[in-house]
Parts: C-alpha cells; structure tokens; sequence
C-alpha cells in the first residue's frame, strides 16, 4: 500500500503490447487524506522520427501509396487508401463502384486483422488477468484458436486482394494493378460465414469483462458518410460541432512540438484535445452500423454515447462482425472490373485524403506539381492525434485507482494507454511507463 | 489451418527488417542461402507478427528460422535453439518490430499443439537494431559461420527426409 503523504514514482521503461517505442511517466504526490493527486502524465514517444513527409518531397505522386504504406505493417491499407484518395483528388479521377468495392474490401480485411490482434491478443488479457495471451490460451485455447483464425481471415483477405498482407502492393492511383476474380473472393464465403459467429461469440466473452467504472466526455472526431460506416468518404465531424471537408482540416486542427514526444500531438484549435478510434466512429456513425451489429452492441447496453474507454474492446468485437457483414456484401456483389484501374495524368494541386484506420483516422495532404512531383506532404497519423488525450485518461484515472499498489497501478494506466491501441511506430512520425510519486 | 498433409515439407524462414541494422539478418542470410537451397526446401521470408507465424507451417512440417536476437549476450554470439527442448525466452528476440514476436509466437503455438514436427531457430545477438542503420560488421562476419551451420542442418534434414518418406 502506498503511504500517505509520501512522493512515488513508478517507472515502465518499456511498455508491452503496444506498437512502436515509447514510455510513460506519471508524477503523483500520495495526500494525507489518502487521496493521490496527479502532478503530471506525459506519454514520452521516443520511437526515432522516421522523417516520411520530408523523403516524400521530390518523388513522384504515383509513390506515394507504396512509400506511406511502410509507415506502419498493421495498418498500411489506412496509409495506402489515403495517399492515394489525396491523389486522385488532385487528378480530378473518379474510379469505378467494382474498384471502389475492392478497396472497401481490402480496408475490411486490415480491421479484421488489426482489431482481432489487439483485442484478443493484446488487450484481453489485461481483462482477464493474464501476464499475456500465451497465459490466457492455456486456460482459454478456443478462444485464441478462434481469435488467431479470424486474424489470419482478415490477412488472406489482404494478400488476395492486395497481393501480400504487410505492405499490400496492388493499389495504386486509379485503382489497382491486378484485381481478384470472382471465384478466388468467393472462396472466403464460407470462411466469413463462419466469422460472422465467431466475431459475436468474441463479443460475447468480451462483454463480461469487468470494465472499471470510469467516463469522460470527450471530443470524439471521426469521418462520417450519408449511406455507410465511414472508412475513407465523407467529412470530419465531432459531437461536439466540428464538421468539415477534408481540405479544411487543418483549418480545424493544430499540430504542435512537444520536447517529451517525437510524434507531434495534435488538438481541436477552438477547445483542445479529442479522440478518434473506434469509440469516435461508433458514437458518430451507430446509425450507419448493420442491424446485426446494432444488436449486438444493444444487447450488451453499449450504444452511443459510449464514454467508458475500456468499453472500446466491446466496440473492436462489434466493428470486426461489421467489417465481416461488409466483406459478405462486397463479395456477393462482386464483378471483376474490365480494367484494373482507370488512367491517371498529375496536374498541379493539393489534395486530402483522410481514412479511417482501425486506430482512427489516418489525414494526409499533399501537393505535387504539373510534372506530378511532390512539393509537399503533411500526415497526421492517429495515434498521434489521440496523445492528449491518452495522457487525460491517466491523469483523470490515476486520482481514482491511487490506493493500488505501484504493479497494479502500473498494470492498469498500460491497460487505459491500450484503450487506443496505439501505434506509436506509426504516430513518429513502444512504451516506458514510469510513475513519479512526489 | 488443419493438417491435412501426409508429407510435411521443409520450409526455411527468414525473419527481421532489412531496414533496421542487424535486424536485417533473416532477409540478408535467406537472400544467400537460397540461391543453393536444396530443392526439398521451401523458402519464406516472413515480416509478419508473431501471431500469424503458425499459419506458416504445417504440424508435419520441419521448420527453420533465421531471426535476429537481443538477449544481452555478446555481440555475434550464435545461437541454435531447438524449440521442442525448451521454451523460447520472452523478449530473446525483442527487436521484432511487432508487439507478438517470435518467442510469443512460437510459445503461443506449444500451448495449442500448434508446433510443427521440428522447429529449429537460427539466431545471432545483433549489436545494433536503429531504423536505416546497416547490419553491423560483427553480425555479418558471425553470419558467415551460421550459414554455414544452416546449410549443413539443411542438408542433413533433407537426407533424413528423403530416408523418411522413400
């Protein structure tokens, strides 16, 4: 038990199952009345920056999508579709509802994959008491079994449509090099079949995890679409009023240096700090979700507003089935298109894309020249945008859990920072935690 | 994936990052061991998670890895682990850049049967794993005995495999 009145300090260097490299620090004093005040939270990215929007700069626009997509191996459809939406805007291109379906598709199979990992892998044992998933499979192997087979769905998906399923290598600007036909999507049917239960038997399990009981009200921001739960189309919006096209996001949205992080943090220029990710989408986009997945979500008491972070593995379950439904649809509707992609020809210009990434949505700007070199490039990458807010979370969570320990204080602020599944590689543009008591 | 194999093959994967200093080994000793790769083995560079590292093989399957480690040892150490005799320490290989790595993967596998008949891990202690870094001297010189070992281990499984399957 932590004594009263003193300092502690409670250091991870490096926090595991998370993506990239970074470490937290948390500066609490213990008060006589055995309260804990926090003094300070800062999560310290030290992931090396990486430096893509500067070797951007002089390549050729129709690279974009293959040098973004190495910005990250778990999300690289997110960097890949908006690259090349910025693009083909600037090109004033178009492509075809076969083509724009196949990237739906192939967006569908990296949620899949990327939110299967996290939940079941990462973040479910944290719930369930485990060290890690190895510890977890030993008393609970159905369940991983399972999980690892829905992982290894949403992969297949990628390497069929995107050729192979890190750094997918078939889009391009104006669609893609190859396309599938319709015999090899087919093929999944029966295996997405199967995922549909299995998405809802994880749902099932991860909804009677114990959630501790704390909300905030947050600035959710994330794209939204008339017809359809977002993925790349639509405009930004928040609940809390912003609502823009993509050219204006930066009109909307600062980016500032902190000296404690290499990723720079952004906020919302008129009232500060929000968060995207799957809470943001399903509390701005519910009515957009299938009837199956708003029942799901229904059946458990999750609908919007969902302010509980710890809620959002409930939400990865319910937006893997939705990703799956859509996978179902896309494939049954499927035709393989005449032409894999439409012609495409630079012209001067800035162009936006913006896409929701399993973490949230991924915004880049570029501008190329008649010759179709780029000028400029500017990406704000999710987890990068989701700073702030992850050091909030700790510095609000901390004061209700300062009689734990300094192991299950520890346990717990890396079990809020997983909340976002972050993706600190991506956002430098992995995690020390330390916690100083005063 | 179920087994359905009555023959299992002999499958050779290279792991790591050609990107990030010694972590480059996997991909730098795969790209010379395969030009003279016995015909029975089946090469795959792997840049995947952890997880998704039994999806490759097969349980009748013998598998060889080439991977990176970090365990604090001396630089250019060797080392040759035999997954079947005990488990593989967690963070050896750290610097895979995904947050399920080898070990996890690997561990993950022996708790759901999913290890395959033999699992053999080629590794050498890297020196230094920075983004954009080359591999490091000490690492390459090592690698030079190792590709050695491999293409002996190789062989000599190819042999038994053919002994075994005539």
């Amino acid at each position: 038990m932590p004594s009263k009145g003193k300092s502690r300090t409670i250091k991870v260097d490096y926090m595991a199952r998370v993506e990239g490299e970074g470490a937290l620090h948390i500066k609490l004093k213990d008060l006589p009345d055995g309260t804990v005040e926090v003094r300070d939270a800062k999560l310290n990215i030290f992931e090396p920056p990486r430096f893509f929007e500067a070797f951007l700069r002089g390549r050729e626009w129709t690279e974009a999508p293959d040098i973004t997509a190495r910005i990250c191996g778990i999300c690289p459809v997110a960097y890949q579709s908006s690259s090349i939406t910025a693009m083909e805007m600037i090109a004033g291109v178009t492509v075809p509802q076969s083509i724009r379906e196949l990237r739906r598709l192939i967006y569908c199979g990296e949620w899949i994959e990327s939110h299967v990992l996290h939940l079941a892998m990462l973040h479910a044992p944290d719930f369930l008491g485990y060290d890690d998933a190895i510890q977890m499979a030993q008393d609970h192997p159905q369940v991983v079994k399972d999980a690892l087979r829905l992982k290894k769905l949403g992969n297949d998906i990628m390497t069929c449509v995107g050729g192979r399923e890190i750094h997918p290598i078939a889009m391009k600007v104006g669609g893609f090099y190859k396309t599938p036909t319709v015999e090899e999507l087919q093929a999944f049917l029966p295996e997405l079949e199967w995922g549909l239960d299995a998405a809802q038997a994880l749902t099932d399990l991860v909804a009677t995890f114990e959630f501790p009981d704390f909300e905030r009200d947050y600035e959710f921001v994330a794209m939204r679409h008339p017809d359809e739960y977002p993925l790349w189309e639509g405009r930004i919006v928040s609940n809390k009023g912003l609502d823009c096209e993509l050219a204006e996001f930066f009109d909307y949205i600062e980016e500032e240096h902190v000296r404690h992080s290499t990723s720079l943090h952004s906020f919302i220029k008129a009232r500060g700090e929000y968060h995207v990710g799957p809470m943001a989408r399903f509390n701005l986009n519910f009515d957009q979700l299938t009837p199956l997945c708003q029942e799901v979500a229904e059946k458990y008491g999750v609908a919007p507003p969902v302010l509980n972070p710890f809620k959002s593995i409930i939400i990865r379950c319910v937006e893997t089935l939705w990703a799956i439904e859509e996978s179902i649809r896309i494939i049954k509707g499927y035709t393989q298109p005449d032409a894999p992609s439409v012609p495409v020809a630079p012209r001067a210009g800035r162009g936006y894309g913006c896409s929701e990434a399993p973490r949230g949505i991924c915004f880049h700007t570029y501008a190329i020249d008649d010759k179709g070199i780029i000028q400029d490039a500017r990406i704000a990458p999710p987890t990068a945008q989701n700073q702030k807010s992850m050091e909030s979370d700790l510095a609000l969570l901390v004061p209700t859990i300062g009689h734990l320990d300094d192991a299950a204080l520890t346990l717990k602020c890396e079990q809020a920072i997983r909340n976002y599944d972050p993706c600190i590689s991506c956002s430098c543009h992995f995690l020390k935690l330390e916690i100083d008591r005063e | 994936m179920s087994d359905t194999t009555h023959k299992g093959r002999i499958l050779l994967i290279a792991m790591g990052n050609p990107n990030r200093g010694d972590d480059a080994l996997g991909p730098y000793l795969g790209m010379k061991l395969r030009k003279t790769l016995p015909e029975l083995v089946v090469f795959c560079n792997y840049d995947g998670d952890g997880a998704g590292l039994m999806a490759q093989w097969h349980l009748k399957d013998w598998v060889y890895v080439i991977d990176a480690v970090a365990s604090g040892q001396e630089h250019g150490t060797q080392y040759i682990l035999d997954a079947h005799e005990k488990p593989l320490q967690s963070q050896f290989f750290h610097y895979s850049s995904h947050a399920f790595g080898l070990s996890e993967g690997v561990e993950m596998a022996r708790v759901l049967d999913r290890l395959p008949e033999r699992l053999v891990i080629f590794g050498i202690e890297g020196k230094d794993y920075t983004h954009g870094h080359e591999m490091t001297e000490v690492v390459r010189l090592a690698s030079e005995q190792l590709e050695v070992e491999i293409q002996k281990t190789l062989q000599q499984a190819v042999e038994e495999h053919e002994q075994l399957y005539a």
